[in-house]
Formats: C-alpha cells, sequence, structure tokens
C-alpha cells in the first residue's frame, strides 16, 4: 500500500471514483489516488485480471480510466481536480451508437 | 562453419514461410536474419488476408492471392498445432468501403475488369449498396457519405505478429535455425553449391533464398539479378480496445480480435524513413470517421510507420538465377497474404522435387523481374 509521504495539505480536494469520494490533491497524477486506494485501476478487457498504474509515464497503458464524457484516459497523466469523477473500467468500451 | 540443404536470407514473413515450408518437406534449413531494428514490413501492416480486388492486369496474380486464401485454412491450422501459438485467423470476408458514387463506380469496373481478365476464377466478390452493408455490419452506424462498398468472401484477417512468431517457433521445432543479427555481406560458390558470408561466419548451402525485404535490391546484384524494387511506407494509427463492433475487416480499417481497431495503411514514397507523421494521421483518421462517425470518440493508442516492399507493377518478383542455379530471390508487398502460398507452393517450387499443381509449377516464370526489362518502343 502506498501513502504520501510528505501530504500538501494547502491542495486538498475532493473526488469521485466509482461514485465514492475520496481525498486528493490539486495537480497530483489521478494514477497516485488508486495506488493509495489499493492499486486496482481497472479489469483487464480480456483477461478480467486486475490491473494497475505501472509506468507512471504514460507508455504502459495499464491505468486506463473512464472521464465523466465517457472518454478513456491514462490516470498517471491525468492531474486531479477538484470535484472530479471517474470510473474504472471493466470490460471493453462499447462504442456509442447514436 | 555451417552447413545446410537451403540457406535463407532473411526471416521476416516471406523467408520464415518459406523456410517453414522446406523443413516440412524434410529439408534442412538455416535462416540468416538481420537485426531487430532493421525494417520490417511483418510488423508494417493490418493483417489483412485479401484477395478483394486485386491483380488487375495480372491475371497470374490474380490466381496466386486467391491461392494463398484458400490454402490459408489448412496452413493456419498446420502452423497453428507445430508452434502452439494461436494466430487470430479469420475468414469471414472483406468490405472495401465506398465514400460516394464514384468510388462505388470504381470498384465495381474494377470487379468486372478482374472478372474478363480471369473468367474461371470463383465469382466471389460483389458490389453491395448502402443497405447491404448495414445488413453485413449489424449495429454500425455508418457514415452519411458511405453509398456502399466491394464485399470478397475470400477475404481474412490474421494477428501478423502473432503470425511472424508462430512461423519462428515452428521454424527451431521443426529442426531449422534462425541466426539473428548477422546481415549478410557476399555470396559466392563453395564447395556445396553456394557460401553465403555474413558478418558472424559463413554458411555453406546447396540452395540460396534471398528473402530480405527491401535488401533484396543490394543482394540480389550478388547473384547477377536486377531487382527493382523501392521501400513504401505505411503508417497505422490503433485504438484502444472496443467492445467486438465491427464484424467484417475492411481494407484500411479492422477491428481485431483484441478489440483494438487499426486504421490505416498510408502508401507513401518516402525512402527508407519509417516516421510516423501528423498529416497521414490526419488523412487516415479522417477517413476512418468518415466511414464510422463512432470512432471519433474513440481514444487513439498508437502511431507507427513501417516500411514495405514495392516492386514497379506491385506485384510480387519470385526468380531462379539463371547464372546461378539454385539461387532465388522472393520479395513481395503482400507478405501476410501470401505467406501461405509461399509456405507451400513457393517452397515446392524452391524445392524443385515435387512441383505444384498446374498453373502454379511455373512461379518464376509468372512472376520474373524480366517483365520489367521490356525494351521501351521507340518514339
Amino acid at each position: 500500500m502506498f501513502r504520501k509521504l510528505q501530504p500538501d495539505i494547502s491542495r486538498p480536494v475532493a473526488i469521485r471514483i466509482d461514485g465514492v469520494a475520496h481525498d486528493a490533491e490539486d495537480g497530483e497524477p489521478l494514477a497516485a489516488v488508486f495506488h493509495r486506494l489499493g492499486g486496482e485501476v481497472r479489469k483487464h478487457p480480456l483477461t478480467d485480471e486486475p490491473r494497475t498504474a505501472y509506468c507512471m509515464m504514460g507508455v504502459c497503458f495499464e491505468c486506463l480510466v473512464t472521464l465523466e464524457d465517457g472518454s478513456t484516459a491514462q490516470a498517471c497523466l491525468t492531474p486531479v481536480k477538484s470535484g472530479m469523477s471517474v470510473t474504472r473500467q471493466a470490460g471493453m468500451k462499447v462504442v456509442a451508437h447514436d | 562453419m555451417d552447413s545446410t540443404d537451403v540457406a535463407i536470407v532473411g526471416g521476416g514473413l516471406v523467408g520464415a514461410a518459406i523456410a517453414y515450408g522446406l523443413l516440412l518437406r524434410d529439408r534442412r534449413v538455416i535462416v540468416i536474419d538481420a537485426g531487430d531494428t532493421d525494417f520490417r514490413a511483418a510488423t508494417a501492416n493490418l493483417g489483412l488476408v485479401w484477395v478483394n480486388g486485386k491483380g488487375r492486369r495480372f491475371p497470374a496474380y490474380q490466381r496466386w492471392t486467391r491461392r494463398s486464401a484458400i490454402l490459408w485454412r489448412d496452413f493456419q491450422a498446420d502452423l497453428q498445432k507445430i508452434s502452439s501459438v494461436t494466430l487470430e485467423y479469420r475468414q469471414q470476408g472483406g468490405l472495401k468501403y465506398c465514400l460516394g458514387d464514384d468510388e462505388l463506380r470504381q470498384q465495381a469496373d474494377n470487379v468486372a475488369a478482374l472478372r474478363t481478365e480471369a473468367p474461371d476464377l470463383p465469382d466471389d466478390t460483389s458490389i453491395i449498396d448502402r443497405a447491404e452493408l448495414e445488413r453485413h455490419l449489424p449495429g454500425v452506424r455508418l457514415g452519411q457519405r458511405v453509398v456502399g462498398a466491394a464485399l470478397c468472401t475470400a477475404d481474412g484477417d490474421v494477428n501478423p505478429l502473432r503470425l511472424w512468431r508462430a512461423l519462428r517457433i515452428a521454424i527451431m521445432r521443426l529442426g531449422g535455425s534462425i541466426q539473428t543479427n548477422n546481415p549478410v555481406e557476399r555470396i559466392s560458390s563453395g564447395p556445396d553449391g553456394y557460401a553465403v558470408h555474413a558478418r558472424n561466419g559463413t554458411v555453406h548451402a546447396g540452395k540460396v533464398v534471398l528473402a530480405a525485404g527491401i535488401n533484396n535490391r543490394a543482394l540480389a546484384e550478388q547473384i547477377g539479378l536486377t531487382i527493382p524494387i523501392r521501400p513504401e511506407r505505411g503508417q497505422i494509427l490503433v485504438t484502444e480496445r472496443l467492445a467486438p463492433y465491427l464484424g467484417l475487416p475492411g481494407n484500411g480499417l479492422r477491428q481485431t480480435v483484441n478489440g483494438t481497431i487499426m486504421i490505416g495503411t498510408s502508401k507513401e514514397k518516402v525512402g527508407e524513413d519509417n516516421s510516423a507523421t501528423i498529416k497521414q494521421a490526419r488523412r487516415m483518421a479522417a477517413r476512418a470517421v468518415e466511414i464510422l462517425p463512432a470512432l471519433a470518440q474513440v481514444r487513439l493508442a498508437r502511431q507507427w510507420g513501417g516500411l514495405r516492399v514495392l516492386s514497379p507493377d506491385g506485384f510480387p518478383i519470385y526468380v531462379h538465377a539463371p547464372e546461378m542455379p539454385g539461387c532465388f530471390v522472393a520479395t513481395c508487398h503482400s507478405g501476410v497474404t501470401l505467406t501461405a502460398a509461399h509456405a507451400v507452393d513457393l517452397a515446392s517450387a524452391i524445392d524443385g522435387k515435387e512441383h505444384a499443381p498446374g498453373q502454379f509449377s511455373n512461379i518464376f516464370n509468372s512472376f520474373s523481374e524480366r517483365r520489367f526489362n521490356v525494351p521501351q518502343a521507340s518514339a
């Protein structure tokens, strides 16, 4: 389990993951929040294995999350913003047919 | 010093397929391959096993590509068994999407001309309108400008990286060997027939097959041949994984078994440069979104470029060197589609012991480089 060594209490914000509120810091990588929560970011769409942020620099594509607009983002490259709401991915994304 | 029946120069899809085919015919084979960083057409394609619309003004190629598509069914079953690699091969038909009536007319003209040029071949390609295309792609919303498609039931797709890996594993399991990072420098006569001099040593072989992609141009001079090929850059875009959505592969648009959609490839004449460019990304993505508007909301995962090998007319070149019997050149653009024909008929023709049926026994006449040496009519 990861924890913050030097929490910056001047930048606390609340975000939602799968609808549940969590504490975070403004501007920190979203993937860091997942690491503090135990790590699991998504289930692999083919094998259903739990996956986590691995490279933390945008290369491995293991930390994909779904943003509020339905698009996919790499959590390690997504800065935390106050009020943001994201969901863990499970299964393959379904193409919108509208 | 190594000695073998056949030395294959190049361990990409073409060389590996021939090596695999010869090993199945109980020949001893050594594949001499260059480095991982060399240009690899095996990584620069969509994985289409494709017949649709190919072979205009070259009936021998129409037959050859269709022959390979048919051979693919048994070939892939055997290769999967020998290599234990799943190839993700499917043969459900393939689409050439048409945006606007002009494109549809061009496809119709091409299909009609191909039929006239080889009337005995199966009538497996049809021009379908938008309504029929929608029936073939349930759950897919097509862009407004899509008026129809050319549908060929012989088309299929495969994972090209798995194909390449499967061939290399099979070569080793069948007793062949692959020398990596060992570029060939020179070919001369030797005690067993020929000596292939490479960076890490010499291989003595009764026969030599040059299957070194774009490097065949330089290597063929060693066996007295001029092979007029050039690199063609192909760029590919790949999306995030999506739930199964696009039921059929298309030219330039294929959903893989893993869910990603591959978009491409570009066809650029830029020399030995495999860079990825914004210009091509824009062009390819724009066409993909015109065909499937929902793709605009999908995330791109990667873009890359690679080089494929192009002859002046775009068709393969297979040569048995007249001055050096037992030396061959094999080079082509559609290395995935032709893998099965290379493993079966081309390997058989190189082996020379027992020929492929009828028209495929004459590969080295039909696809000789001599077709590019026809004297120009004087003005």
